[in-house]
């Protein structure tokens, strides 16, 4: 049995920019966008998944990940993220409270990518994401992550779907794939 | 072909631990013993962890295991790296009776891919992990593994010194390549 199967958003699909359509392998193709909302990639048949995605932009930018349910996106400071980072000779770390999880960091017109991996997003209970990246900061740039998402005041919330958006006005064009561990 | 397979274990030993399917399923356990997943369909194998449940933040350990008994000698090495807030920091263990692979916190959900390297081969074996530990909403807790001797395992055995865990694993095997 695949140990990997591919979640294919349902549609139509939601963003903000120029394009976003599911390509033939179930994963999405994003030209100039800075919002993209997934939804029904998060099911009852799995509890873990891996996110995989790539984006060039035309100047430097961050994107964030929210957690999103059938109806809401969850925005408020319920992202607790650990980063290491690691540029040139010193790696260094941080814990911050945030409203979003951190998913890429793209620096200008060069590649970045991440996989997320991504622990009962689903299920009632809260979600724990374990990323490694690759930023094209200073040419070549560690910067992974591990965090956990507790909504207040019940954390025990299960999600279908997310968010992803650009933390400004930056676009970005690449892939995004997500798929389930098969149990 | 996928390039990552499902696999079931053909049976599992320790108190609290059961299968659901090929899902190794454990609730309150202090050891979770694993058999018939190594073979020679594949190299490579990964473990996907989720724990739900623990005392407090300690290391999770994998010993190798072959027709149901662990390889306990002092035949294991481990280097951890460690990002907790500001600190980030390395530790090496050698000569040691197993191999560190992961960590689980107090009741925050902690997540694992453990992947392990020729296990079933007759060579030692090499393992990484790579977590999300729970402890103050995230931290950053890996590891690289080596084991000495050049036995084929068929199993594994993984424990977190004689505390309690819950939660859930799967593993997966790397389809082989073929060779032209």
């Amino acid at each position: 049995m695949s140990g990997l199967v591919t979640m294919t958003p349902g549609t139509p699909l939601d963003y903000s920019g120029k394009s976003a359509v599911i390509n033939a392998n179930g994963g999405v193709d994003f030209e100039d966008i800075t919002v993209l909302r997934l939804d029904d990639v998060f099911t009852p048949n799995f509890d873990n998944y891996r996110i995989v995605i790539n984006a060039t932009s035309t100047a430097g930018v961050n994107v964030a990940m929210r957690m999103a349910g059938s109806e809401n996106v969850d925005a408020g400071t319920h992202y607790t993220e650990q980063s290491l980072n690691v540029d040139g000779s010193s790696p260094t770390g941080a814990r911050n409270t945030k409203t979003s999880f951190s998913l890429l960091n793209v620096h200008s017109k060069q590649m970045a990518g991440c996989e997320a991996h991504v622990y009962g997003p689903r299920l009632l209970q809260p979600t724990a994401i374990r990323t490694v990246k690759v930023s094209d900061y200073n040419d070549a740039y560690i910067t992974d992550t591990a965090g956990t998402h507790a909504p207040v005041p019940d954390p025990n919330v299960g999600y279908d779907g997310f968010v992803i958006n650009t933390l400004s006005a930056t676009t970005i064009t690449g892939n995004i794939i997500v798929m389930g561990y098969a149990e | 072909m996928n390039g990552l397979e499902l696999i079931t274990p053909t049976s599992v030993d320790g108190s609290g631990v059961s299968l659901s399917g090929a899902k190794v399923v454990f609730a309150s356990a202090t050891s979770i013993s694993i058999n018939g997943i190594f073979s020679s369909n594949y190299d490579n194998y990964l473990f996907v962890i989720r724990y739900v449940h623990e005392d407090y933040f300690r290391g999770v350990n994998m010993r190798m295991r072959l027709s149901g008994t662990d390889d306990a000698g002092s035949n294991y090495a481990y280097q951890r790296l460690q990002a907790s807030g500001s600190s980030v920091s390395g530790a090496r263990t050698t000569s040691f009776t197993q191999a560190e692979i992961s960590g689980v916190d107090s009741a925050n959900i902690s997540g694992a891919h453990v992947y392990v390297y020729g296990p079933a081969l007759a060579q030692p074996t090499a393992i990484r992990g790579m977590s999300v530990v729970g402890y103050l909403g995230g931290t950053i807790y890996d590891q690289a593994a080596t084991h000495t001797l050049s036995t084929a395992y068929d199993g594994c055995t993984i424990n977190n010194n004689l505390n309690s865990m819950t939660g859930s694993l799967t593993i997966y095997g790397f389809t082989k390549q073929s060779v032209v």
